[in-house]
């Protein structure tokens, strides 16, 4: 019997309704990652873009 | 969802409407000859489900193969269509194929939603296997395989976000390296020193050393904070002295340029010499260069050949004989051979981005250092023109590595010509202007204000400037690790879901292959995912042959083993992924296959898919036959489906089994192949019986056993009757039997005779005595050993209806 297999999409899911707890990562960043992916925006010059952006706010936050 | 009726209208070989009702709990297995019409059917399931049909997409057809889709006896101003009903009604649509304004449009009558969510669902599930597409999976490269897989179970996403997270960490990490930030925090510490002799490198000894630059001056002013410090500064400012200090800041952020310059001259350098030395590489083999230049004819010829635009067995360029699948095999070779050799090409291309990047970078160095108005002075001149030469040099530098191209190998300037920069000359200007700067200062020593005011400005510049850069250093840093976790997080995700995948469904083809082929020695096939870095790179369809691990199938499985493997990876990702359709459209799959895999893979379709309505189309009249018996009083339709000129494809109520077969023919009076028709079916008659009874013949070995004449057959079992005193022993049908199958005989085999109806009739006729004779007409089954009365010494059928003694 075939056991339940996970399609692309549900990997994507579970991976990024985990994002912000792995350990280690910096907390704007997953959001970011996060938000990007819920508005199906994950693109390389978005992400790019928006680490930029967190960048500049945390430069200009000290 | 399990299909309702289908109906057909001017769709590729079916001109007239036709039209099928099923019963969703039933499969249907069609029979049709050659070119009657059954591909279309599925052709029409493919275009009503993906919008086009792949096997006519091509440039000469055109994309989507559309304008092979109207039947081409249909009029113009009418309507192709496919109707296709479901157990959920919502999703009942009929799709038109026709012209408006000369363009040929496809609409479907529903337009709701629930149609759009169902047929974007369906693309994702495998409803369609035709014989062309059994082995295109099997004999794919490994990058083919994990491509067409990742497609399957929908992981082209997961690739493509695992693409963007890996370019991200690479961007992050290519711009610490441009940013350089220890760099430049050094020659501020270098300057720090450079004013007051030490080195700061926290908080405290900051504010430590303004206290001891201040002390002379007793201030009332503590030095407690930057806001102190503020305050110091504008105590001991004065307007006389604001151009000694404009021009000596001036000076100072010239020097930093011109240092920054030479940190970037450096990375320029080894950057360069790491791209040419992967050019000079890559240059070697001239075989390889030249292999890049043909990658995209070899890429276009195997386009062109897999589409079977081109079927002949001979190369489609030289003409030179090869057949077609030794030449695909050929190609996807060679191609996957260029992927290393890309590989090293983009390792190249990478240092000349590099290369670029830091060029641009001591550009704008530069260019911010002509810009400051130290280097606009008169006397500053000279200065000014060295470096311009040295902006010269560099915009040069930038033009030739933007030229730099693969494909001019021997355009590529080495190392040593790249930028011919003379660095003792750069010292120089620097050593110049820091002498310049230090005039300044000195013009003032014996200004005590002055020198202090000067000291503390420079030393909070650049303290400031380095926490300014540290902390730029470290959010970017925390940035690219931040990425890095995300992304191996992701890569462990990814491999854990492709890894389970190919488990499961490596387990299930196993499972439907040795349920084909048991006792052969093949087992434990397995797909294998293979990695590169981090980076999965393909797939591989191991298996165990006599016991040993091998790969790939194709080295020493037959076709017909190929085939069979390829039917059990199309069941085995029907169960995996379909999980909205439960229906399959199997078109003429066996054709390669003996009758033994033939029976089981019938055998399969019955025991191990009976929750699935198959479609199952064949020409071949074997198979159909078992089939059609195998699934006797099972939930299974038959069709027949043929083609004439007047009428086109049509579709019949329940085809001929060999005895429809003879009485329609008997019935049309027509006597083409009859007597052939009905001696086969006396001879499978004389088989059950004989079977049944165990009428004993002449030992044969292997499938000659199969093959028994009639008379043989007849003979013996006239002497089994005779031997058990059965009372039919001398029933008369036995020698009418022997004369009219000579007629049989005669009318099968090549010679003048030429037999008549009547003639054929009374052979049937006599075939039909002894079949009444010998099979009970209550429960329909013949006598048979199975049910022997030992008491009674009788032999009979399962019900009982019809006896006769059998003594011992």
């Amino acid at each position: 019997m075939t056991k339940q297999i996970k399609s692309g999409q549900e990997i994507l899911d579970e991976f990024f309704s985990q994002i912000t707890n792995i350990e280690g990562v910096d907390q704007d960043v997953a959001e970011t990652v996060l938000k990007l992916y819920k508005e199906d925006k994950l693109t390389n010059i978005n992400l790019s873009n928006e680490l930029g952006k967190i960048r500049e706010n945390k430069k200009n936050e000290s | 969802m399990k299909v309702k009726s289908l109906g057909i209208s001017g769709f590729r070989g079916i001109s007239k409407d036709i039209s099928i009702d099923f019963d969703p709990s039933k499969s249907v297995l069609i029979y049709g000859d050659n070119g009657s019409g059954k591909s279309s059917i599925a052709d029409a399931f493919e275009w009503f489900y993906y919008d086009k049909i792949e096997h006519l997409s091509s440039e000469e057809i055109g994309v989507k193969g559309i304008s092979a889709l109207r039947n081409i006896f249909l009029p113009d101003d009418s309507d192709a269509y496919v109707e296709l009903k479901y157990s959920d009604s919502k999703c009942d649509s009929r799709k038109k194929l026709f012209y408006k304004k000369s363009k040929l449009i496809s609409e479907h009558s529903n337009t709701s939603q629930n149609l759009k969510d169902y047929l974007n669902a369906s693309l994702k599930e495998r409803l369609i296997l035709r014989y062309k597409d059994l082995l295109r999976l099997i004999l794919s490269t490994k990058a083919q395989k994990l491509e067409e897989f990742s497609q399957i179970i929908g992981f082209a996403e997961v690739t493509k976000i695992k693409g963007i997270f890996k370019k991200a960490v690479n961007d992050l990490k290519t711009e610490l390296k441009i940013k350089n930030y220890d760099n430049h925090i050094n020659i501020k510490q270098a300057q720090i020193i450079e004013q007051i002799g030490q080195n700061i490198i926290a908080d405290e000894q900051y504010l430590i050393a303004i206290k001891e630059l201040v002390s002379p001056l007793n201030l009332p002013v503590e030095v407690k904070d930057n806001s102190s410090i503020d305050t110091i500064l504008e105590l001991l400012k004065k307007p006389e002295d604001k151009e000694a200090i404009t021009q000596q800041l001036s000076y100072g952020k010239v020097i930093e340029n011109l240092n920054n310059f030479k940190i970037y001259l450096n990375n320029i350098c080894s950057s360069y010499k790491a791209f040419y030395e992967k050019c000079q590489q890559i240059a070697k083999d001239q075989d390889k260069l030249k292999k890049i230049s043909l990658e995209p004819l070899l890429s276009q010829g195997l386009s062109i050949l897999e589409k079977r635009l081109y079927e002949d067995d001979k190369c489609p360029l030289c003409l030179q004989g090869k057949s077609r699948e030794e030449l695909i095999d050929e190609l996807r070779k060679r191609l996957e051979e260029l992927s290393v050799v890309k590989k090293e090409k983009d390792a190249a291309l990478d240092e000349k981005n590099t290369t670029y990047r830091f060029a641009q970078v001591a550009l704008t160095e530069i260019e911010n250092a002509l810009k400051e108005r130290c280097l606009v002075l008169e006397d500053n001149a000279v200065l000014r023109k060295e470096i311009e030469q040295v902006k010269g040099l560099i915009s040069t530098a930038l033009e030739k590595i933007k030229k730099a191209s693969l494909s001019e190998l021997e355009l590529i300037n080495k190392p040593e010509d790249f930028i011919s920069l003379d660095t003792t000359a750069l010292d120089n200007s620097i050593s110049a202007l820091k002498s310049k700067k230090e005039k300044i200062i000195t013009g003032k020593k014996d200004d005590l204000t002055f020198t202090v005011y000067s000291k503390i400005f420079s030393v909070r510049g650049y303290y400031n400037e380095i926490k300014s850069l540290k902390k730029a250093s470290e959010i970017l840093t925390q940035q690219q690790q931040s990425m890095e976790l995300i992304y191996n997080e992701f890569v462990k995700k990814q491999r854990e879901g492709l890894c389970s995948f190919l488990e499961s469904i490596s387990t299930d083809i196993n499972d439907l292959y040795l349920f084909m082929n048991d006792s052969e020695n093949v087992s434990e096939i397995e797909l294998i995912p293979l990695d590169e870095d981090d980076e999965f790179v393909g797939i591989t369809l191991q298996f165990k042959f006599h016991g040993k691990p091998e790969s790939p199938p194709h080295k020493y499985l037959s076709e017909s083993h190929l085939n069979c493997l390829g039917i059990c990876l199309f069941l085995a990702s029907v169960k995996a992924f379909n999980k909205l359709n439960r229906f399959i459209v199997l078109d003429d799959v066996i054709s390669s296959f003996d009758t033994n895999h033939r029976a089981r893979f019938a055998r399969l379709l019955v025991e191990r898919f009976s929750d699935y309505q198959i479609f199952l189309f064949t020409h071949e009249k074997d198979w159909f036959e078992i089939v059609s018996n195998m699934i006797k009083g099972k939930n299974w339709l038959i069709k027949r489906i043929y083609w004439d000129h007047e009428n086109g494809a049509t579709i019949e109520p329940p085809p001929f089994t060999l005895k429809e077969e003879i009485e329609s023919k008997l019935k049309k009076s027509d006597t083409t192949g009859l007597g052939n028709s009905i001696r086969v079916y006396l001879e499978h008659l004389l088989k059950e019986i004989c079977h049944d009874l165990k009428v004993k013949v002449e030992f044969r070995f292997n499938e000659h056993n199969e093959y028994r004449m009639s008379h043989e057959l007849l003979s013996e079992l006239k002497s089994k009757l005779k031997d058990r005193k059965c009372e039919l022993k001398d029933h008369a049908v036995f020698d009418r039997l022997n004369s009219s199958m000579f007629l049989g005989n005669r009318t099968s085999h090549d010679s003048s005779f030429t037999e008549s109806i009547d003639d054929l009739k009374i052979f049937y006729s006599d075939v039909q005595k002894l079949e009444k004779i010998f099979r009970c007409s209550q429960c329909g089954n013949l006598i048979s050993k199975k049910h022997y009365d030992n008491v009674a010494d009788k032999v009979r059928c399962s019900c009982g209806g019809l006896q006769y003694t059998w003594g011992k």
